[in-house]
This record gives structure tokens, sequence and C-alpha cells, in this order.
């Protein structure tokens, strides 16, 4: 069988020693970042981009995806411990962890959601061994065309789902596109707007606004909030771990429900495990027979949505590695750091690399294994780590930000890249406008560009074939209906927010 | 709370304004070209033109309501950036270790909970760190200390 080889070609390349310990190395920092309230698995990966210019690519992808699953693992240790989420993906294991750990089940909790997040985690991954070569095999016949408007798909997606206004997100998204112009054309050669600057030729570096925008604005947002944590040492030890056979009874069909709602969130642009693990506890709490438990310590509405968003962490590569069009600003990081090695993503990345594609999805399964070895019985360990107090932590995270961008080029110029992008994230912030679609739009912008500028030439400057060709018409027709149900849910909302004032 | 919400006024102002400049530029300094041969100035322009109509969207419903507006901490913005502006103008003529020590010192002054010996003691161990993982770990070469004159 082929996929028998490919599986043995894939384990051979997870197992060598330098990508076992970049995957180690990656779903530790991982652990570390997803229980530290403001610095998430985008920040973490943008500083961790340069050291992969001194690696492998496959090496470099374990290590940037150990990251990006490695949060969901440690986000909900801070929610259960502390009441305190960590990313956004383990807010939910707050509602139903906390009050576990105040009845002193931490332990269990802890368990618990380590079994379910590698159940969750498992089942992404068949999917993605399953779908992604199936996928890709269709995307073969894929042209420019179709390329741009399942672009747009994912842009307009990514913006209309998430969070808050959705034309501040839109505006968002074309602000990174065009942060993308920055640069020589690669058909013409023209300079656009380097204002003259030498090292603007290349374009916008993305580490420079990655870090900018992730790193530095999410640091100058914090430095004034500390929080001293309390934690009640004696709930989390080894032997208080041990769940009853009333909790395996209770979890074992909400961890299976939230793995599947999880895969199938994960697969959709725009969405991602923040909504998988929200929808997967909306429906814990829809079918349970005694709805009132939840947000008591209920041990279903803790391990569904963490099975949830570990599915959706591995489901959200299958877009990405088999079209090379991500659904979130993490996967879109991830595909950057491809095109940064010059391997361009996308349908033939299966065929042509075999090895680091198989490679990366056979590390899966080895970083899931390890969290599990690392997560429960370590958990002392992470909180300590989680006591470090930030005012330490905000000047040797900038240390680290600094040398990461100067050693990518040895040019200072990256460090003002650095500044500029973090003042004006921080701007952005303050403005509330979302940041994560600029480097969505950041990196598909010039791909965008490319495809569109290809497919007006194929069909000789006529607009209309991106109508015409059925399987882009299609997508164009669900991104218009996208935009017109986000439009019109937000007039709903004004209107009944005027007929109905609010309660004083 | 404001009469209006000035954080919407202010943030689609500045996309419109973003969006007038791109499409100005585009305009002034870039080839067009045709539909069926673009010019490097072609896409531009329409994002230009698309960053307008969402500012405008931004903007415009925003003089209808009230709204509150986060008030921007200034001594950690100024902290922060001063501390990568000192770390980039020492890096290159003075070395690494240099460098840490003016960012870890200048980015103290956003957070006045660090004291003189704290400081001290982050700049010495980090120092330590980034030799240990940047020269021995990765190999970079990136000199600890340099002396310019």
């Amino acid at each position: 069988m082929d996929i028998l080889s490919n599986i043995g070609l894939g384990l051979a390349t997870a197992l060598a020693p330098v990508n076992l310990t970049y995957c180690l190395l990656g779903v530790v920092l991982g652990t570390v970042v997803g229980m530290l309230p403001g610095l998430g698995a985008l920040a973490a990966i943008s500083m961790l981009l340069p050291i992969t210019f001194h690696v492998e690519p496959t090496t470099a992808l374990i290590m940037l995806a150990g990251i990006w699953y490695g949060t969901a693992y440690g986000g909900s240790i801070a929610s259960i411990l502390l009441n305190l989420p960590g990313s956004t993906s383990s807010a939910v294991a707050c509602l139903d962890g906390y009050p576990m750990a105040q009845q002193g089940r931490a332990g269990v909790a802890l368990l618990m959601t380590t079994v379910a997040s590698f159940i969750g985690a498992s089942m992404g991954i068949v999917l993605l061994m399953l779908f992604a070569p199936l996928i890709a095999q269709i995307g073969l016949g894929f042209g420019s065309t179709e390329y741009f408007a399942l672009m747009l798909l994912g842009l307009v997606a990514a913006t209309s789902v998430s969070d808050g206004s959705a034309l501040k997100g839109l505006a968002m998204v074309t602000f990174g596109i065009a942060a993308g112009l920055v640069g020589m054309d690669v058909y013409t050669g023209a300079d656009r707007y380097t204002f003259n600057v030498p090292e603007m030729a290349d374009g916008v570096s993305l580490v420079g606004l990655a870090m900018g925008l992730f790193g530095v604005a999410e640091i100058i947002a914090s430095v004034r909030q500390t929080t001293i944590a309390e934690i009640d040492r004696e709930s989390w030890s080894l032997r208080k771990m041990i769940p009853t056979r009333d909790d395996w009874r209770r979890s074992w069909l909400p961890i299976l429900r939230g793995s599947s709602i999880g895969s199938f969130i994960g697969t959709l642009p725009g969405t991602g495990p923040a909504i998988a693990s929200f929808l997967a506890y909306a429906v814990e709490k829809r079918v349970a027979k005694d709805p009132s438990r939840f947000g008591k310590g209920a041990i279903e509405g803790v391990v569904s949505p963490e099975a949830s968003n570990n599915a959706a962490d591995q489901t959200a590569f299958i877009p990405t590695l088999s079209l090379g069009i991500p659904g979130s600003a993490t996967m879109a990081l991830i595909l950057a750091a491809l095109l940064l090695h010059g391997i361009t993503p996308g349908p033939q990345l299966m065929t042509q690399e075999p090895e680091l594609f198989w490679g990366l999805v056979m590390s899966f399964w080895v970083g899931n294994i390890l969290l599990v070895i690392l997560n429960a019985p370590m958990v002392g360990v992470w909180i300590r780590i989680l006591l470090i107090p930030y005012r330490f932590l905000y000047p040797s995270i900038l240390v680290f930000i600094c040398i990461g961008v100067y050693t990518v080029s040895y040019n200072v110029f990256e460090v003002w890249l650095v500044i500029i992008f973090g003042v004006v994230g921080y701007l952005l912030r303050i403005l509330n406008f979302p940041i994560a679609p600029v480097l969505l739009g950041f990196v598909l912008g010039p791909l965008m560009e490319e495809h569109f500028r290809r497919a007006m030439l194929i069909s000789r400057g006529d607009l209309m074939t991106f109508v015409e060709r059925p399987i882009s018409g299609t997508v164009l027709l669900i991104t218009a209906l996208l935009l017109v149900s986000t439009a019109a849910s937000a007039l709903l909302r004004h209107r009944r927010q005027r007929l109905v004032p609010a309660p004083e | 709370m404001h009469t209006k919400d000035y954080r919407d006024i202010i943030g689609g102002g500045i996309i419109i304004l973003l969006g007038l400049f791109i499409a100005a530029y585009a305009l002034n300094t870039l080839a067009i070209g045709t539909p069926r041969r673009m010019g490097p100035g072609f896409f531009p322009i329409g994002i230009g033109v698309l960053l307008v109509c969402f500012g405008i969207g931004i903007a415009v419903p925003a003089f209808f309501r009230e709204g509150t507006m986060e008030q921007i901490e200034w001594r950690p913005l100024f902290a922060i950036s001063a501390s990568l502006l000192a770390f980039g103008l020492c890096v290159t003529p003075f070395g690494l270790v240099p460098a840490i020590a003016a960012l870890v010192a200048v980015s103290a002054l956003a957070d006045s909970k660090l004291t003189i010996p704290a400081v001290l003691g982050l700049i010495a161990s980090l120092s330590l760190i980034c030799y240990v993982i940047f020269d021995l770990g990765l190999g970079l070469t990136l000199p600890m200390l340099r002396w310019p004159f």
C-alpha cells in the first residue's frame, strides 16, 4: 500500500534525532506560551520564525507546528488551576475546570483534559492523513482563477467569523494586503512603496511585521497588568489525578463528540480552535440530562471542549497543506515559513516533498505523545513558570525578539520595522481593530495578486472568467452569501438594539 | 462615555487616509496597464479604493452612536519602543551584551516595580543565556562585545 510506505517515510523523518529534538522544543514552548496569558501561539511562532532559517524546512515546520498544538495543552493548565485562560481556545476550560479545582479535583481535571486532548488530536491527525491527499488530488486541477476565488473566500470567512465588527476585520485584511504590496513587483520589476529605502525593495519582512504586531504590541499592552497567582498545591499531586469510574463513564461520549465537532470546525476557513471549543461546550450543555451541573464542575464541560480544540488544531492543516490556503493567521504564518524556505505549498507539495508532508504529519503523533508525557505528570514544573512575575518576563521576551529579527539578515533595519509595527499594533488594539487578519492579508495578498493577474492574462482581461468557471463561480457565490449574511445580521442586531433599549 | 464613538471615527479616518495615500501613490508613480496586461499599479489602486470604502463604513455610523475610548498607556509605549531603539543602536557597533544591557535598562522604565539589582541580575542572566543559545548552540556569528574605536 502506498499510504503505508508514506507512513514509514514520515516516521523515519519524524523520529530522526534532529527532528525529535525540535519537536520536543516546539511542544514544550507551546505548553509554556499556552499557559502564559498575553502570549499566544501567534506571538510565539513569530518569535521563533528566525530560528527556522538555520535549520531544514521540515525540522522548522515540525517545531512551529509543535508550538501551535502545544498551546492547546498548556492553555488548559492555567484555565483549570488559576481560572486564567492562557489563550482564547482554552477560555472554555475555565467554566467547569476551575470549579473542579476549587472542589479539590484539579488533578482529575488535568489528567482527563490531557486524555481528551490526545484523543481529539488523534482523530484530527487520522482525518488529516486520509483527506489531505484526496483534497490535494482535486486541487491539482485548480488554476489561478480557482485559487484567487478560494483565497478570497478564506479572507472573507476569517474576518466575518472573527469577533467584533466584520468591517474592521475586512479593513485589517486589506491593510495586510497593502503591507504586502511593498517591494519590487514580480512581473515588471517596478519598485512599489519603497520610498527609496534599499531594504524595502525585498518587501516588508514577515518576521518584523509579525513580531511587532503580536510580540511588541502585546507587551506594551500588558506591562502594567500584573497578576499574582495563588494555587492550591495539594489539589494537583499525582495521587489526586486518578479519575473515578464515574468520571470515565461521563467523559467518553463527550470526548468523542468534542473530537468530531473540532475536526469539522478546524477545516473551515476563519474558524479555528477557539470557536471549536465554544461550540463543543454549547453542544454538551444542550444534550446533557442535567444542564444545571454545568459551570459547577461538570467534567463533560472540560473534556469535550479540550478534545474539540485539539482536533481543530490538527485538521486546520488540511486546507493549508493540501491546497496552500490557510484558514487562520497562525496557519498563514506556517505557510509563510514554507515560502521563506522556497517551498510553494499546494497540491504538489505531497508528491514533490513527501518527506516534508509525511514527516510533519507523523511528527504530530510524536508531539502529542510527548505532550501527554510532559503534561499531567510534570504539571508542578509548569506551575513554577506561571509564577514568574511578568516584570522579569517581558524584558527577556524583548531581548529574544530583537536577537531574532536582527539575525535574519544582520541588518538593524529589521529592528526598526519591529518598532514601527509594534506601535502600529498597539494603536490598532486601542482602536479596537482585530490584529490577526493583518497577517492573513499580508501572507495571502501577494499570492492573490499573482493569481489575479495570471487569471486575467489567460482570460484576455475578461473579469467574467471568475464567475463562469464552475468551481470559482461557486466559491465566489459562497463568499458573496457570507458577506450578505454578515451584513444582514449586523443590521438586524443594530435594529434590535434600537427597538429594545438596553436595561439601565 | 462620549457622545460620539470617537474610537471608530479616528480608526475609520486613518483607514480612509491610508487608502487615499495608497491609491494616489499608485496613480502618480506606477503604470496602471490594462485589465489584460496589468501594470504594477493596477492591484494597489484596487486595494486603496477598498480601504477607503471600509474606512467610510467604519467611521460614518460612529457619528450616530455613543462610544468609549481606551486610554493610551504612554509610558509603556515609549519605554518599550525606546528600549528596542537602544538595542538597534548598540548591537552593530558594540556587540550583543551592551545591546542587551541597554534594552533591559530602558524597558525597565515601563514598569516601576523593577529594582536596580533586579535589572542587573536580568542583564547578567540574559547575556549568559543568549551566549549559550546563540553562540554555542546555534553557532551564529554574533559578537558578544565589540570595541568600535
